[in-house]
């Protein structure tokens, strides 16, 4: 084997020609910039636009005329030579030099044995593509000849992909050949002159690319979103795809050629139309966007199709596939459209792509290979290149590309990173579109829904077995099992299971006399004591359903059930009966009268009541759409198969005590009663789940707690949860992985289990459970499982086909889980619980509006709602219903409801109003109205007025177009004129996600609901250093009388040492003023630091008088040792300071080391020994003013270069705040003592610390010459401990810097108290 | 996601009954599941609805009717 290298492959033009020889310097195409991106986007990677095209040579060759004729190429095609420069700053740009010697090498393996040879072959065109070409250097194309035998030879021509396209191809090897039979000799008469590439970029230049814009936004309006095979962030590392391909049978594709004849639509379109209908089944979306790749070249440009260069381009084809709609409808549609895109296929991709506002459009490609057929064989001239074959590899860089080749069997390759897909994948993937393609040649009025297609899993049937238990019958069976083991807790009461029988069998009796029925409907308005089991228990055992009437819910919403079920009788107590609508029948429990009866009524089971399993065991209301609210009515069959899998999946430990705190009117309560007192276990009845935070540590733990993830995070965050809980069971909304680490991390040894599920397939239809992933990544949220016993799921797309595994589509279930429907509501029955295709025959799938994707194994994870409905805080919430009933208030013309996320970890509804003609829309009146009428989960926390809401181009409401609700500034009048009441003021604003609240504004107008009211509530005691509780602040629901409550001595908010909390044993933290000389910017950390540690403030003297002002931060210091001394005679000191308080503090450090006192922590929040980060001291005495305001974090009044002290006032009066109270002269002398300070630290000096430093830097913002942590080193002996902040230096004090901040400060100050005590 | 075909008025339905005289809203281009036969339509989605309003009077299963009956012959008998 020889191999030669001839004439040093890659002369450079400047070898030839002096340097700048240029023939021209060329614009790009836009593919060309594309290509030329990815050229230096993934410089590692490899390039996968290198492009290898084999020629197999037959008979005798002559290299020499070969190469000649190579060179020919080059010198007749200037675009061939070009190579490709980013020009500095601008745009790249293509350089042709005037000539370039064609890089020719060849190659012998003539004297190799086959095998050998094609080993090598392979080898050596690896090489050669691992080569490349480096993009800057001409040329990007290369001959080699392969000498196999005598007469066979392999013609490699490499080149990049950025000069030629595949178009292009066909003609390049016809003019080599020309070139080759012209020995070389270029003329006229040998081959015809090509159109040169130039003329195809002038035209390119004078196309209209604003109407082409327009044409784009046009087609790609209100897109929902790109479609991506690839998952997401799964990145496009550049690497050679692997593919796969598929034949079309002869007879298929001759019947689809006739197809496209008597549709007259394209073979293009075709495989369009199936690529379409596949994507639209692999992402379960109905309104798909893939690339195509397309020719470029113009019919209004003569001779463009013969050109030899780059033309073509990558534009979006985006087709909506219709269920319905059959398929050649589909087709001829997908015709029409494109076709009036044909004029814009111009524009770059790039372009393209902004108009559309998305960044990526598509991961996937479609390339029509419908290139112009090249010259006949020339066999018979002996003189001709005789190719009999071609090979080739090229690529795109796209995830997946499928290549349509036609021909008399029609050729699908699907090239694919390996990476991301399986060859299994696309097999099916190929599968799937033969299979669309030869229906839409053999049954073209097929709806594209009813293409039954290989790729999602397809659903198990639901088992078909009948419910056959009732819970009476359970009951009674777990009576004659246990009838002494203890069923139902409550206070200090037991009853076991004999009994909770007996007084159940009583007061079914009364219930029987009084007509209870099978069918019949009977209402329960109890307390929540251990009546209430008695009360279910008794009026199942009539036969009756139940249908709970939870005293706390509004009237109205009790009337609005009440008048909807029916009820016969509603059992109730004199306490609660008030609550009911007039005239409705009742039982009143604790009248002498009915106690009487009771006691003297038979203890012994009631006579058979002819309870059958598939008669109705309660009703309970869920939020409806319509404005209405809508009973699901559920069978004893149903409840009993819950309470039955859910005892299996959980064991008899986890059951012996299980803490019922949920709603009865929440179908929860179904699993924490029943579960338990079908199988042997116990309940504990509760008020609520945050009454597990008051239980006394020598209470027996509940083996269970069931609640929703939002209350139990309130327990978590208080460090409240219950210890020796065995089960937590998460049910009624999202749980977040946050709360799962939290939870693992407090209670370690207890199991975990995420229950999901509608009121309409009993309780829960799917669970998780804890031991099932050992390590559950904080970020990610848990599964919601798999299915549990008897309940089979469904993820199907909107032509109710399975979805692949990883795809998000809508679940629906079935199985004997399922609710006989809604009472009395047979139309939305037979609109939600619809027939069920997957069986068995004559089932019924119940369709949750829930967005699920499913893996392998089966697991499911909850991915979102596919209406509107929403659940907050566990309630499900039709936003249609709220909408309906604002929609219903006078003065309300247009409105919208929706849920917010713009605090993390507290959604909330927010109204948007559009005010009948003339009319306003008081937020107050309107949460009045409401209240009246819903139930305050569903009443708006925020009202936003608009003059119309923002809508989509076709009619949608724009959603992301809704702005985020402000609280106004008038709402926030009102100064505060105590300390306390900053402090209440500034947690209420916190908790409520608000900027600001108003000193009378009632919390629960605002939007406080009752976890909220807790987090404040805690928030507030552990500021104070108090115990309070939530009846505080529904006594005193606003700022104002909250403080006033609270009785605090109210300290002078100017004075030099402010007690932020006074009350508590341990050492207190003293915290010294920033360069604005206050310091109750500080209280944030109150709540963090632990209620048993005092807190004081360390403000600038002068305050009041703008006199008497400190002349260097030694000085400064000085007097803050003496007042810190004044209140902690001795050490331990804890010392911490933002901006200039910081370098008080070190230098307070330094005083009192010197004193010989220690210094326990030294806490610098982004201060820095130097001035020199911080603008200099403004002149203006405005400025200050200015600064002070943006530093407090008000409103700058618009156009405002300085202020004056008037102004200034106005200002912060205008939003309320400690420091509205000042009056102008106050004002001045603050204005005097920031100016003071901003002297102070340009002349500090400081001296040398002996201990660590905390410190804390503010990341965002900096400027790129601001010291760091480490500037400290000198002047410290210890460690810095440095924490970030994502915050500006100005925002360290403000509630999200403070949650990062204090709890760090909170634990080392723990440490330091821990080691003192050891000490 | 494009409408859910259930909720699609832009589209035709049916009404399909199963043995226990249950009724539901069916898309018309999907295929009638084994097990239920039409009742009504094709027609608009809220005509297919007042179908089912007006005739799925009684929602309990038939075969449950049936067992009521069957008990209260042998009660009355």
């Amino acid at each position: 084997m020889t191999s030669t290298d001839a004439v040093g492959g890659t002369v450079t033009p400047s070898a030839r020609h002096p340097s700048g020889a240029l023939a021209d310097v060329l614009p790009l195409t836009p593919l060309q910039e594309g290509l030329f991106f990815h050229a230096r986007f993934d410089m590692e990677g490899q390039d996968v636009y290198l492009v290898q095209l084999t020629l197999e040579l037959a008979g005798v060759l002559d290299p020499q005329r070969l190469r000649a004729a190579g060179q020919s190429l080059l010198d007749r095609h200037p675009n061939l030579r070009g190579a490709f420069r980013q020009r500095k700053g601008g745009r790249p740009v293509q350089v042709v030099p005037h000539t370039v010697a064609l890089p020719w090498s060849e190659t012998d393996l003539g004297d190799l044995t086959e095998p050998e040879r094609e080993a090598e072959w392979h080898r050596l065109l690896d090489e050669d593509r691992e080569r490349g070409f480096p993009l800057g250097t001409p040329p990007l194309f290369r001959m080699w000849l392969v000498r196999l035998a005598p007469d066979r030879h392999r013609l490699v021509l490499t080149q990049h992909h950025i000069l030629l396209d595949g178009w292009s191809m066909p003609i390049l090897i016809d003019e080599l050949d020309a070139l080759y039979r012209a020995s070389g000799a270029v003329g006229p008469t040998v081959v015809p002159e090509v159109r040169p590439y130039r003329d195809y970029l002038a035209w390119l230049d004078g196309q209209n690319r604003p109407a082409a814009r327009a044409a784009w936004r046009r087609m790609l309006a209100d897109l929902p979103e790109p479609t991506r095979l690839a998952p997401q962030g799964a990145g496009h590392r550049a690497c050679l795809p692997v593919q796969q391909s598929v034949e079309i049978p002869e007879h298929v594709t001759r019947g689809l050629r006739e197809r496209c004849q008597q549709s007259a639509v394209t073979l293009n379109t075709m495989v369009q139309t199936a690529w379409a209908v596949v994507l639209s089944r692999l992402t379960g979306r109905g309104d798909v966007v893939f690339g195509q790749t397309v020719s470029g070249r113009p019919t209004d440009l003569r001779g463009s199709e013969g050109i030899i260069g780059l033309l073509i381009n990558t534009v979006p084809i985006r087709i909506g596939v219709r269920p319905g709609e059959p398929l050649e409808q589909l087709a001829e549609r997908v015709q029409a459209e494109q076709a009036e895109m044909l004029d814009h296929h111009h524009l770059g991709l790039a372009d393209i792509q902004r108009t559309s506002g998305f960044h990526e459009l598509f991961d996937t490609l479609l390339i029509f290979e419908n290139y112009p057929a090249g010259a006949p064989p020339a066999a018979e001239e002996a003189d001709a290149l005789r190719i009999v074959g071609f090979g080739g590899r090229d690529a795109t860089h796209y995830p997946v590309t499928l290549v349509a080749v036609p021909g008399d069997r029609f050729q699908l390759r699907l090239a694919y990173q390996a990476g991301l897909f399986t060859r299994e994948w696309a097999e099916t993937t190929l599968a799937a579109l033969g299979m669309v393609l030869e229906q839409l040649a053999t049954r073209p009025d097929l709806p594209s829904a009813r293409l039954a297609l290989p790729l999602g899993a397809r659903p198990e049937p639901a088992s078909a077995d009948q419910a056959l238990d009732t819970l009476v019958g359970a009951f009674e069976r777990q009576v004659g099992l246990t009838p002494d083991s203890p069923a139902v807790h409550h206070g200090g009461t037991t009853l076991n299971y004999r009994e909770l029988d007996a007084a159940a069998n009583r007061l079914s009796g009364l219930l029987i006399e009084a007509g209870a029925v099978p069918e019949s409907i009977i209402g329960i308005a109890l307390p929540r004591d251990e009546r209430l089991p008695v009360a279910l228990l008794a009026v199942l055992k009539a036969g009756a359903a139940y249908l709970p009437l939870d005293p706390e819910y509004p009237t109205r919403r009790l009337a609005f059930m009440v008048e909807d079920a029916r009820p016969g009788l509603v059992l109730t107590t004199v306490a609660t009966a008030a609550r009911l609508p007039k005239g409705t029948p009742m039982l009143v429990l604790d009248r002498p009268e009915v106690s009487d009866r009771l006691r003297s009524a038979c203890p012994d089971r009631p006579a058979p009541t002819g309870l059958l399993p598939t008669h109705p065991a309660y009703v309970i209301y869920t939020s409806g759409s319509t404005g209405r609210s809508k009973g699901v009515v559920v069978s004893h069959g149903s409840a009993a198969a819950l309470a039955r899998s859910a005892a299996a999946d959980l064991g008899p430990e986890a059951l012996a005590r299980v803490a019922a705190t949920t709603s009865l009117n929440f179908d929860v309560s179904v699993f924490e009663l029943f579960t338990p007192l079908l199988c042997g276990g116990s309940v504990e009845l509760l008020r609520d789940a945050l009454a597990l935070g008051d239980r006394k540590s020598e209470e027996p733990a509940p083996s269970l707690v069931s609640t929703v993830p939002s209350v139990l995070a309130v327990l978590a965050a208080q460090g409240q949860l219950p210890v020796g809980v065995g089960t937590f069971a998460f049910c009624g909304e999202a749980l977040p992985g946050r709360l799962v680490s939290q939870v693992r991390a407090a209670v370690p040894r207890a199991r975990l289990v995420n229950l999901y599920g509608p009121t309409e397939a009993t309780v829960f239809a799917t669970a998780w459970f804890s031991e099932s992933a050992p390590a559950v990544s904080k970020a990610a949220d848990p599964p919601i499982g798999r299915p549990i016993a008897g309940i089979a799921v469904r993820v199907l797309d909107d032509s109710l086909q399975p979805i692949p595994f990883g795809t998000s589509g809508a679940l629906y279930l079935s199985g004997v889980g399922l609710a006989r429907g809604y009472l009395g509501r047979p139309a939305l029955t037979a609109e939600r619980f619809v027939a069920d295709p997957f069986g068995p025959p004559g089932g019924r799938m119940y369709r949750t509006g829930d967005l699920v994707r499913q893996d392998v194994d089966g697991t499911l994870h909850f991915v979102g709602r596919t209406d509107e409905q929403v659940k907050l805080r566990g309630f499900r919430i039709e936003l249609g219903e709220v909408e309906a009933v604002l929609g219903d208030c006078e003065e309300v013309g247009h409105c919208s409801v929706v849920l917010r996320r713009d605090r993390p970890g507290d959604p909330r509804l927010v109204a948007y109003v559009v005010p009948r003609g003339g009319r306003s829309a008081d937020p107050a009146a309107l949460t009045a109205a409401l209240r009246e009428r819903l139930p305050a989960y569903m009443v708006p926390s925020a009202f936003v007025s608009l003059t119309r809401l923002p809508l989509t181009a076709n009619g949608k409401l724009d959603r992301k177009a809704l702005p985020a609700p402000v609280r106004s500034a008038e709402s926030g009048v009102g100064a505060a004129t105590t300390t306390t009441q900053e402090i209440v003021r500034q947690l209420f604003a916190e908790v409520l996600g608000v900027a600001r609240v108003g000193l009378d504004e009632d919390f629960f107008e605002l939007g406080g609901h009752s976890l909220l009211a807790t987090r404040l509530v805690g928030q507030i005691g552990e500021a104070f250093g108090i115990q309070l509780s939530i009846r505080h602040l529904f006594e005193a629901p606003t700022v104002t009388r909250f403080a006033d409550a609270l009785g605090e001595e109210a300290p002078d908010p100017l004075a030099r040492i402010l007690p932020l909390r006074s009350a508590g044993r341990s050492a207190p933290l003293f915290c010294i003023h920033p360069v604005f000389g206050l310091s109750w910017t500080y209280a944030g950390l109150l709540r963090h630091v632990g209620p048993d540690r005092p807190v004081y403030g360390l403000q600038s003297p002068g305050l009041r008088t703008g006199s008497g002002l400190p002349t260097s931060i030694a000085e400064a210091a000085l007097e803050c040792v003496a007042l810190i001394r004044g209140v902690q005679p001795s050490g331990p000191y804890h010392l911490l300071g933002w901006s200039l308080g910081g370098m008080l503090a070190h230098t307070v450090a330094c005083l009192l080391q010197r004193q010989d006192e220690e210094v326990a922590l030294l806490a610098l929040l982004d201060a820095y020994p130097s001035a020199a980060f911080d603008s200099p001291v403004p002149a203006e005495r405005g400025a200050v003013f200015r600064d002070l305001l943006e530093l407090l974090g008000h409103a700058v009044p618009p156009g405002a270069e300085t202020l004056d002290a008037a102004c200034f006032l106005a200002a912060v009066r205008g939003e309320g705040g400690l420091l509205s109270q000042l009056d102008e002269q106050e004002a001045e002398a603050l204005r005097i003592v920031v100016t003071n300070n901003r002297r102070l630290a340009e002349k500090f000096s400081p001296g040398h610390f002996r201990g660590d430093l905390l410190f804390f830097t503010a990341v965002r913002d900096r400027g790129p010459d601001w010291p760091t942590a480490e500037v400290w080193r000198p002047h410290i002996s210890g460690e810095i401990e440095n924490h970030e902040v994502s915050c500006r230096h100005d925002d360290m004090t403000k509630p999200q810097a403070i949650a990062r901040i204090g709890p760090v400060i909170a634990a080392r100050l723990r440490t330091r108290n821990a080691t003192n005590r050891g000490a | 996601m494009t409408t859910n075909p259930f909720d699609d008025d832009t589209i035709e339905h049916l009404v399909v009954v199963n043995d226990e005289g249950q009724h539901s809203l069916w898309p018309v281009f999907a295929a009638i599941p084994e097990g239920w036969t039409r009742a009504f339509g094709p027609d608009a989605r809220q005509a297919c609805l007042a179908y089912v309003e007006e005739n799925w009077t009684d929602l309990r299963p038939k075969s449950l009717v049936r067992a009521m009956g069957q008990a209260a012959d042998a009660a009355g008998g």
